[in-house]
C-alpha cells in the first residue's frame, strides 16, 4: 500500500520513540509553560498525532485555503455568469430538465440584475454583488462546472466530500490528511457556521468519514465558547488550569516510567500541553479588537442589517472572514464559512424568489468578501492563501413559483477562485446560452477537487486512505483531472 | 431560441435512456489466476498441526529470538479481564480479593473469566464490538437524518446473542435470513435488521441509482462483516486486488435483489421495513414475494446502463456454483441460500474472519490487521498457523464465542505483562508476535461509562429505548434544524451505558466521536486510535467530567481518607506516600485559589440561536441559561419566527434566571464581568415570571453598543425608561448596584448613577431579582442583598426562603447551614441565638440523618426557657411549628427533658425530670435507630428517655431550636450512615483530633470541596485511568 498513514502505520511507533517520545517527554514534564511548541518540535508519528506536519507532493504557492460556501446553492445567472440569450427570451416557454429525467415546460426567467464588465480583465459580475464587483480582476471565474444531484443534502456531500453517498471524508478533512496541520496550538480544519444553522446534512458535510475523527472540521464559534469544551467550567482560572495539568503530568510521569515504548503515553502528556496552549491561542485568533477601525470597516463590521425579516447584519459574516484572515495568518490550513442556514430563503435557495433571495443574501456577504480579498491582498496574505467561493450547485434559467424563483441546478453553475496559484481575471468555461447546463470546458466538481488540491501542492491520485479494500481518494474512481486553465 | 433549448433537453433525454441495452459484459476480461487460487484466505481450513495457541506462539516466538515477557501481576491481570470482556473496571475490593487469591494464578484467572462471561455487562461490551461491524446507527442521515424506528431492538438482540453465546453460524443466518428461518420467529425477524442500518437518502437524485445504492450497501456490509471480503470497488469494474469481478459483484447482489427498498416507515404500521413482533415493531427485511425481478450487470455502475442478466451465484473463487435456493411464500430463499453458505464450516473465510475479529478486540490487533479485509489490499497475515488453529477451534466448540474467549484468555500469551523487553522490541517492536501484552486506551465508551461507575451514577439498567446524551448547545447549532431528531432524557437515563445512547448519524455525541467512536456510515473492522488535544478538552472541561468529578469528590469526601478513597474509586488501588503528598499539595493550593473565588457565580448561555420548535420545548429552561443549580429558577425567554419550524431566541427577551426568594425594598448590589465575547447581560429586578418571560426592571449592560440602559418589562413589551452611552469594559469586575423602591429605580454602575422614576411601576410588593446573559457568561462577585443594614451574600442565602424579609445574617455562617428564623450567631466554634419564637437553624452539610444516627450539642441557656435539639428535620420553613421532625429540649422552667415529634403540629412523645440549670453548659445526645429514640444528658451512661415511636420519621437533616431563650451551643456533632461531622466555624481547619484520638473529616467547605472536585477530575485525566496494561 501506497498511502502515507499506512507507510507511518509500519513504522510509527519505532520513529516516533526515536525522533520524538524522549525529548518531547522532558518538555512537557518540565514545565507546560511559555511557548513550548511540543507537535512543532520534531515530526510525530499520523498515529498518535495525525496533525503532524507533512510535506506536499510538489512546491505550491497557496498554504491555506478559505472556502466561502454559499449554502442553498448561489444563482449564477444573476451573479457572474452573464447571459443575453436569456435576457432576450425572457418569459418564453421551454422544454428543461428541471429534476433527473423530469423534463418540464417552464418559462425562462432573466435576471432582474445590471451586469457591468469589470476591472481590466473585463470580467461579468451584476450589481447584486457592488463590492466585490471591484476585485473581478483578481478572480478566476468558472461558469461551466457540473455534479450529480439535484438535491440538496447529497449534493452538499459531493461539493464537500466528493461523492453523493454520505460516508467520505470532506475536502478540508483530506487537506488536513495530505499535509497536517503548521500550527500545533490550532486545528487544522475550522468550520464557522452561519447563525441561522448549519447545512444540510449537518456534520457530514465537514466530517472525517473513515479516517481518524482528528481530521474532521472543527467548528468555531466566533461567540461563546469559540471550541467545544474550550473553557473549564466556572470559577477555575486558567491559573488553576495549569496547576491541574501540571499535577496531572506528575502523575503521569510517574505512571510512564516502565512504560516509555509506548509512544502514546508521552503524546497523550503532550496532547494536555496543547490542550492548556489552546485555551489561550484560540480566544486570541478570534479577538477581533485589535484589529483597527478601518480594517473593521474594511469587513463591513459597521454595516446595519437590511430590512428583510430574514437576513441579518453582514458583520457577521464580516467577523467570521477577518477572523479566517487570522487563523490564515495563524498556520491553519482549511477554512470554511457557510453563508445562509436554516430553509430555503434563509440560504441561498431561491425557490421563493431569487431577487429576494439576493437582497437578502448579497448584502451580508458582499462587503466581508470584498474586504477579505482587499485585506489578503494589502497584506501580502493573497499570494498564499486560496480562496474558493460557491454553494452545492447552481440554479435553473427558468421560471419557479409565483415569486420568481429559480429550482436547483447540478448541470451548470458558477466558481471562483483567488488567490495562491490561481491565474487572476479569468473567465473558463460556459454554459449554454441559457446558463442551464455546462457545454464548453464542462468540469465535474471532481476536477475542482482536484484543482483545490493542486493549488495546496497535494496531487488528488496520491492523497488516498486505505477503506473498504481500496486506496480512497476524494475524487473516487473516476479519473479526475486538475483544470489548468485556472491555474496561473 | 426556445427550439435550441428543447434540443438541449432531448440530448439530455438521450444521455439517461440509453436505447436498447449497450453491449454485453464488463469491459476488461477477467481471470482468476493460480494465484489467486493459491492465496491462504482462500484455502480451506485443515485439522491443524499444533496443539494450542501457546505452542504455535512460543514456537513463533522462539524462531524469531524473541523472549516472552513474564506473566503480568494479578492486579494488572484482573483490570485486563475486566476491560476486555465486561467493558467495566474492578472495584478496588474485587482486586485485593483477587490478588489475595491463594489458588494459583492461572486457576483464579479461569474461574474469573467464567465469572466476567456470565455476567450481563459481557453482551453489552461485546455486542457493542459487533454493532461496528454491522454498521449500527438509529437514523437515516442525509438531509432529514429520520430515525430509524426501532433500530434499538437489533442492538439488544445483538447483546443478547452474546450474553446467550448464541452460536455464531445461527447468528448468521438469523442476521441475513432470519425471516426465510423456519424456525426463525421474532428473533430472526429483529436479527434481519441488519440490512436497515444503512444510510438511505429519503431524496435521491436518481431513484433508479438509489435502488442500487442501497443493494451495495447491503453486498458490501454483508461481505465485510462476515467474511472480509471487500466488494464495493466491483460495482463499477473488477476488483483491482482481489480476485472478484463485476460480473461477481453483481451475481452476489442478485440474492438481495428482491429485498423491499428501505422505505420511510410508518410509526406502528408493517410495511418495508416494520414487522410486528411482540411488544411492538421491529425494523427488518421483507421481498417483494418468492419471485425477484430480473437482475442485469450495469455498465460501470451505472443504473441507466444495463448490461446482461445475471443470477444469484457465488463468485468464480468459490467455485461459481448457485447454491440451493428454496423459495418461501414470502421470500425468494435466496438470501437464507446465501446464509448458508457463509455459514457452512466448509466456507474457507467465515471462521477464519471472525476469530480474527476476537483476537483483535483482545489484543488490540488482529492476527490480519485489517479485519475487514483479508484481501490483497489489506495486512497481511502475521501468523496464519494461530489463525487456523483459532478458526478450527471456532467450529469445533459450535461456534461459541465464549469458548473462544476462555481458549484465549487461558493462555501465557494473554497473561503475558506489557512491560518492555529491549532486546525484543528491537526485533519486533509492535509486537506482532506476542511477546508481551499490549497497552491499550479505553474505547469512548468504555471511557465514559468508567467514569460513572467511579462516581457511583451509572444506571444499569439493561436494554430498550435509546437515551439521549445531554448536549452543549454548540453541538446542536451545527445541525440544519438545530435540535431536530434529538431529544432530552432524564438524569438517571442519561447515566446509562454508553451502548444504549442514541446513535444519530449527523449528529454524534462529541464525547465518542472525539474519542474515535465508530464512523456509524459503513462497516468497521477496528476504530483508529488517536491522540489528539480535544480529547483532553473533554477530559479537563466536559460537562460528563465536571459533573462525575463533584459525585466523586462526594463520595470520597464521605470518608475519613478522602484522598485515598478518591484513588480506590477512580484508580481502583491505595496512594503511594509520595501520591498522597502531590495530591495534598494540589489540594492546599486549589483550596486556596478555591476560597479567592468562592463568591463567584457564573451564568454561560448554551443555546444556538437558531433552535427546531419541538427541541426547544423539550430542553429544560435550565440549559439555555447554565448557571448554579440550587436557588435559581430558569426561564427560556422569548422565541419567535417559526420559518420551517425554527424559531429564534430574541436578543432583547433572552433566557434568564431568578433567585428563588423574593422581597422588597433592598439593594442589590455586586461586581460584574462580561466574558471576553459576551456582548450584553441584563440585571433584572423586582421581577415576576411571566410564562417563560418576566415583568419587572432591567439594567442591560450592552457591551457591543456601549450602552446602558434601565427598561420596563410588562405585558410582553418593553419599555427604556432611560438610556445613556457608556464604555462597558469585559473581563473586568465593574460595580454595581439596583434598587427599586416605590416606583424609584436608582442604579450605580461602574462610576455611573442612573435615577428613574417610573410613572407606571410594576411590581409593587415583593420581586425577585435575576440575571440573563447573551453571546458568553457574565461573571458576579459579591453579589448581595442589603436589606435594613444588614448585607447578605446571595452564595450564603438559603434560597428555600419565599422572603428576604426573613433574612437573618447568615453570612459568617460556613457553608451548609440555614437559617429558618432568628438572629443567630458564630464565634469561636459556638453558635448563639437571640430571644424569639422558635428560630431555627440546620445543617444540612452534616448530611441527612439516616438509618442509626447520633446527635449531640452542648447548649447554655442565659435568658429564658426552652432550647434544644431537632432532628430528621424535612420540609422546613420559617415560622414556629412550620416543620417535620423529632425535638428535644430543655424545658428550664420546667426541670424536664422533652421528647416531641413536629408533623405540623407538636406532639409530646416523652417528658422525664432532669436537673437542667440557667447559665449551665449541658449536653443532649440523642440516638435515633428506626423506631426507637435513645436521649442522654450531661454524659450519664443510661438514657433518660428510651421511647419506641409508632411510626419512625424520614431521614432528614439536624439542627438547633429554642422557643423565647437566649442560647449558646457548642460541641456539635453528628454521627450518621458510617459518617462522623462536627461542627468547626472554620472551615477549612485541618481534621480535628477528638479526645478518643479518633481523626475526623470536618466540612471541608465549598472551596475545600471545589478544589477536591478538582483533583476527582484530575484522576480521571490520568494516563492510568485512560490505558490498560
Amino acid at each position: 500500500m501506497s498511502s502515507i498513514i499506512r507507510d507511518l502505520e509500519e513504522q510509527g511507533r519505532r520513529d516516533f520513540l526515536r525522533n520524538f517520545g524522549t525529548s518531547m517527554a522532558g518538555i512537557s514534564l518540565s514545565g507546560i509553560f511559555p511557548g513550548e511548541r511540543v507537535f512543532g518540535a520534531a515530526p510525530a508519528s499520523a498515529l498518535v498525532n495525525p496533525l503532524a506536519p507533512r510535506p506536499s507532493h510538489f512546491p505550491s504557492k497557496a498554504k491555506a485555503c478559505i472556502y466561502l460556501y454559499m449554502y442553498g446553492g448561489p444563482s449564477q445567472m444573476d451573479l457572474f455568469d452573464y447571459k443575453p440569450e436569456l435576457q432576450k427570451n425572457d418569459g418564453k416557454e421551454v422544454d428543461m430538465e428541471i429534476r433527473r429525467r423530469e423534463i418540464k415546460k417552464s418559462k425562462l426567467l432573466g435576471t432582474r440584475r445590471v451586469f457591468k464588465q469589470h476591472g481590466e480583465s473585463g470580467l461579468w459580475c451584476s450589481d447584486a454583488l457592488p463590492n466585490v464587483s471591484g476585485h473581478m480582476d483578481k478572480l478566476a471565474v468558472i461558469k461551466s462546472l457540473y455534479m450529480d444531484s439535484f438535491a440538496h443534502g447529497s449534493a452538499n456531500l459531493q461539493m464537500n466530500c466528493g461523492r453523493i453517498l454520505q460516508g467520505h471524508p470532506s475536502l478540508g478533512a483530506w487537506v488536513a490528511h495530505g499535509l497536517g496541520s503548521p500550527n500545533p496550538d490550532l486545528p487544522g480544519f475550522v468550520v464557522m457556521l452561519d447563525p441561522r444553522g448549519g447545512p444540510i446534512p449537518g456534520a457530514a458535510n465537514w466530517a472525517s468519514g473513515y479516517m481518524p475523527a482528528a481530521y474532521q472540521g472543527t467548528v468555531l464559534r466566533s461567540s461563546g465558547n469559540p471550541i467545544l469544551n474550550l473553557s473549564p467550567r466556572a470559577q477555575i482560572t486558567h491559573e488553576m488550569q495549569g496547576d491541574k495539568i501540571r499535577a496531572i503530568n506528575r502523575f503521569n510521569k510517574a505512571h510512564l516510567a516502565g512504560r516509555e515504548s509506548y509512544s502514546e503515553l508521552s503524546a497523550r502528556i503532550a496532547s494536555y500541553d496543547l490542550a492548556y496552549q489552546l485555551h489561550t491561542s484560540a480566544p486570541e485568533a478570534l479577538d477581533i479588537a485589535s484589529e483597527t477601525e478601518k480594517t473593521r470597516q474594511l469587513y463591513g463590521l459597521d454595516l446595519r442589517k437590511s430590512d428583510h425579516a430574514l437576513s441579518i447584519p453582514p458583520s457577521h459574516f464580516g467577523r467570521q472572514c477577518l477572523i479566517a484572515r487570522r487563523l490564515v495568518e495563524r498556520g491553519v490550513r482549511f477554512v470554511q464559512l457557510y453563508s445562509g442556514g436554516g430553509h430555503q430563503q434563509q440560504n441561498w435557495d431561491a425557490h421563493n424568489g431569487v431577487e429576494e433571495n439576493l437582497k437578502i443574501h448579497c448584502p451580508e456577504v458582499d462587503r466581508p468578501i470584498a474586504g477579505l480579498l482587499a485585506d489578503l491582498e494589502q497584506r501580502g496574505m493573497l499570494e498564499e492563501t486560496l480562496v474558493v467561493w460557491g454553494g452545492e450547485f447552481g440554479r435553473q434559467p427558468v421560471w419557479q413559483g409565483k415569486n420568481g424563483g429559480r429550482d436547483h441546478n447540478p448541470k451548470g453553475f458558477t466558481y471562483w477562485l483567488a488567490g495562491g496559484g490561481v491565474k487572476a481575471g479569468t473567465s473558463y468555461g460556459e454554459t449554454d446560452p441559457l446558463g442551464h447546463e455546462a457545454v464548453v470546458n464542462r468540469h465535474h466538481v471532481r476536477d475542482l477537487h482536484a484543482t483545490i488540491l493542486h493549488l495546496m501542492g497535494l496531487d488528488h491520485e496520491r492523497v488516498t486512505y486505505p477503506y473498504g479494500g481500496l486506496d480512497q481518494k476524494l475524487t473516487g474512481v473516476v479519473p479526475a483531472e486538475v483544470i489548468k486553465g485556472l491555474l496561473a | 431560441m426556445s427550439g435550441k433549448a428543447h434540443y438541449r433537453a432531448c440530448l439530455v433525454i438521450a444521455l439517461f435512456f440509453p436505447i436498447g441495452l449497450q453491449s454485453g459484459r464488463a469491459e476488461e476480461k477477467f481471470e482468476i489466476t493460480g494465484e489467486d487460487r493459491a492465496y491462504w484466505a482462500f484455502q480451506d481450513l485443515k485439522p491443524p498441526e499444533q496443539s494450542g495457541i501457546d505452542a504455535i506462539i512460543d514456537a513463533a516466538l522462539s524462531e524469531k529470538g524473541l523472549i516472552a515477557n513474564p506473566p503480568a501481576s494479578r492486579e494488572q491481570l484482573i483490570r485486563r479481564a475486566y476491560f476486555d470482556l465486561v467493558g467495566l473496571a474492578p472495584t478496588y475490593s474485587q482486586i485485593r480479593e483477587f490478588a489475595a487469591d491463594k489458588a494459583p494464578v492461572a486457576e483464579a484467572f479461569a474461574k474469573l473469566v467464567d465469572r466476567l462471561l456470565a455476567m450481563p455487562e459481557y453482551g453489552e461490551r461485546w455486542g457493542r464490538h459487533w454493532l461496528d461491524v454491522a454498521r449500527y446507527a438509529q437514523t437515516n442521515g442525509y438531509e432529514r437524518d429520520d430515525e430509524k424506528p426501532n433500530a434499538w431492538r437489533y442492538r439488544d438482540y445483538v447483546v443478547d446473542a452474546f450474553n446467550t453465546d448464541k452460536p455464531y453460524d445461527r447468528f448468521i443466518l438469523e442476521q441475513l435470513a432470519g425471516d426465510e428461518l423456519a424456525d426463525g420467529g421474532d428473533e430472526g425477524l429483529i436479527a434481519t435488521g441488519f440490512y436497515r442500518l444503512g444510510v438511505f437518502d429519503d431524496e435521491p437524485d436518481d431513484k433508479r441509482a438509489a435502488e442500487f445504492d442501497g443493494l451495495d450497501d447491503m453486498l458490501r456490509t454483508t461481505s465485510e462483516t462476515f467474511l472480509a471480503l471487500t466488494t464495493g470497488c466491483a460495482r463499477c469494474h473488477d476488483h483491482m486486488f482481489d480476485p472478484i469481478s463485476q460480473v461477481d459483484y453483481y451475481e452476489l447482489a442478485s440474492f438481495f435483489r428482491n429485498v423491499r427498498q428501505y422505505q420511510k416507515p410508518q410509526r406502528g404500521k408493517e410495511g418495508a421495513v416494520l414487522r410486528q413482533v411482540k411488544g411492538g415493531m421491529a425494523l427488518s427485511v421483507t421481498e417483494n414475494g418468492p419471485k425477484a425481478a430480473d437482475m442485469h450487470l450495469l455498465v460501470r455502475g451505472d443504473a441507466g446502463r444495463p448490461a446482461q442478466k445475471v443470477t444469484p451465484r457465488l463468485p468464480g473463487i468459490f467455485g461459481n456454483h448457485e447454491p440451493p435456493i428454496l423459495p418461501t411464500p414470502v421470500s425468494t430463499g435466496r438470501r437464507l441460500a446465501l446464509a448458508r453458505w457463509i455459514a457452512d464450516p466448509a466456507n474457507p473465510l467465515t471462521a477464519r474472519v471472525m476469530s480474527n475479529r476476537i483476537w483483535q478486540y483482545h489484543f488490540g490487533r488482529g492476527i490480519v490487521a485489517t479485519p475487514n479485509d483479508f484481501g490483497k489490499a489489506g495486512h497481511p497475515v502475521s501468523n496464519p498457523g494461530l489463525l487456523d488453529w483459532l478458526a478450527h477451534e471456532f467450529i469445533k466448540s459450535g461456534w461459541s464465542v465464549k469458548h473462544m474467549h476462555r481458549a484465549i484468555m487461558n493462555t501465557g500469551a494473554y497473561r503475558r505483562s506489557s512491560s518492555p523487553h529491549p532486546g525484543n522490541a528491537k526485533i519486533d517492536p509492535d509486537n506482532v508476535h506476542h511477546w508481551r501484552g499490549n497497552l491499550r486506551r479505553l474505547e469512548a465508551e468504555i471511557l465514559r461509562d468508567r467514569i460513572l461507575q467511579a462516581s457511583g451514577a451509572l444506571n444499569q439498567k439493561r436494554g430498550g429505548m435509546s437515551f439521549f446524551p445531554a448536549l452543549n448547545g454548540e453541538v446542536v447549532a451545527g445541525a440544519s434544524k438545530p435540535g431536530r431528531g434529538w431529544g432530552w432524557s432524564r438524569a438517571g437515563e442519561r447515566n446509562r451505558r454508553s451502548i444504549y445512547a442514541f446513535v444519530k448519524r449527523t449528529m454524534v455525541y462529541p464525547f465518542f466521536e472525539i474519542f474515535d467512536y465508530s464512523n456509524t456510515e459503513g462497516s468497521l473492522g477496528s476504530r483508529p486510535d488517536t491522540t489528539v488535544a480535544p480529547q483532553a478538552l473533554l477530559l479537563l472541561n466536559s460537562e460528563l467530567v465536571t459533573e462525575n468529578a463533584a459525585r466523586i469528590a462526594g463520595r470520597a469526601l464521605e470518608k475519613k481518607d478522602s484522598i485515598g478513597e478518591a484513588f480506590r474509586l477512580v484508580l481502583g488501588r491505595d496512594p503511594g506516600s509520595e501520591e498522597r503528598a502531590t495530591a495534598e499539595a494540589f489540594l492546599a493550593e486549589a483550596r486556596q485559589k478555591h476560597t479567592a473565588t468562592a463568591g463567584q457565580i457564573q451564568f454561560r448561555p448554551d443555546f444556538p440561536p437558531a433552535l427546531f420548535k419541538e427541541y426547544h420545548s423539550l430542553l429544560p429552561a435550565e440549559r439555555f441559561l447554565r448557571g448554579p443549580g440550587e436557588g435559581w429558577d430558569y426561564f427560556k425567554g422569548k422565541w419567535t419566527g417559526g420559518y420551517e419550524g425554527i424559531i429564534n431566541a430574541e436578543a432583547d427577551w433572552p433566557p434568564f434566571a431568578l433567585f428563588r426568594p423574593a422581597g422588597s425594598g433592598y439593594r442589590l448590589s455586586g461586581k460584574v464581568r462580561l466574558e471576553k465575547n459576551t456582548a450584553r447581560t441584563m440585571i433584572l429586578l423586582q421581577a415576576r415570571p411571566r410564562g417563560q418571560e418576566f415583568d419587572g426592571y432591567a439594567l442591560l449592560l450592552d457591551a457591543e453598543a456601549g450602552s446602558v440602559e434601565v427598561r420596563r418589562y410588562s405585558d410582553g413589551k418593553f419599555k427604556t425608561l432611560a438610556g445613556q452611552q457608556a464604555a462597558i469594559p469585559r473581563l473586568r469586575l465593574l460595580d454595581f448596584s439596583v434598587e427599586f423602591i416605590k416606583g424609584k429605580v436608582s442604579i450605580t454602575f461602574n462610576g455611573l448613577k442612573i435615577l428613574v422614576e417610573d410613572s407606571a411601576p410594576v411590581g409593587g410588593g415583593a420581586g425577585r431579582f435575576g440575571v440573563s446573559a447573551w453571546g458568553g457568561p457574565v461573571s458576579f462577585d459579591g453579589l448581595a442583598i442589603e436589606s435594613a443594614g444588614d448585607r447578605f451574600p446571595i452564595i450564603d442565602i438559603d434560597h428555600r426562603l419565599s422572603r428576604f424579609s426573613s433574612l437573618a445574617p447568615v453570612a459568617q455562617f460556613p457553608p451548609g447551614w440555614s437559617v429558618f428564623g432568628g438572629k443567630w450567631t458564630v464565634r469561636d466554634n459556638v453558635i448563639g441565638v437571640t430571644k424569639e419564637k422558635g428560630p431555627k437553624l440546620l445543617w444540612d452539610a452534616a448530611g441527612k440523618l439516616a438509618g442509626e444516627a447520633t446527635f449531640a450539642a452542648e447548649m447554655r441557656v442565659t435568658d429564658g426557657d426552652i432550647a434544644g435539639l431537632i432532628m430528621n428535620v424535612s420540609d422546613p420553613k420559617v415560622g414556629a411549628d412550620n416543620w417535620n421532625g423529632y425535638e428535644v429540649s430543655l424545658y428550664l422552667h420546667e426541670q424536664k427533658l422533652v421528647l416531641g415529634s413536629h408533623e405540623n403540629n407538636f406532639l409530646t412523645l416523652a417528658s422525664v425530670p432532669a436537673p437542667v440549670t440557667r447559665g449551665k453548659w449541658h449536653q443532649i445526645r440523642t440516638h435515633v435507630a428506626g423506631e426507637r429514640v435513645k436521649v442522654y444528658l450531661d454524659g450519664r451512661d443510661e438514657p433518660y428517655i428510651d421511647f419506641i415511636v409508632e411510626k419512625p420519621l424520614a431521614p432528614g437533616f439536624a439542627g438547633l431550636r429554642t422557643w423565647g431563650a437566649t442560647v449558646e451551643y457548642r460541641n456539635i456533632k453528628v454521627e450518621s450512615g458510617g459518617r462522623t461531622s462536627i461542627f468547626s466555624h472554620r472551615g477549612d481547619s485541618p481534621p480535628v483530633a477528638e479526645p478518643g484520638g479518633i481523626v475526623l473529616a470536618p466540612d471541608p467547605g465549598r472551596p475545600g470541596r471545589r478544589a477536591f472536585a478538582q483533583f476527582c477530575s484530575l484522576l480521571v485525566n490520568l494516563n492510568e485511568f485512560l490505558y490498560v496494561d
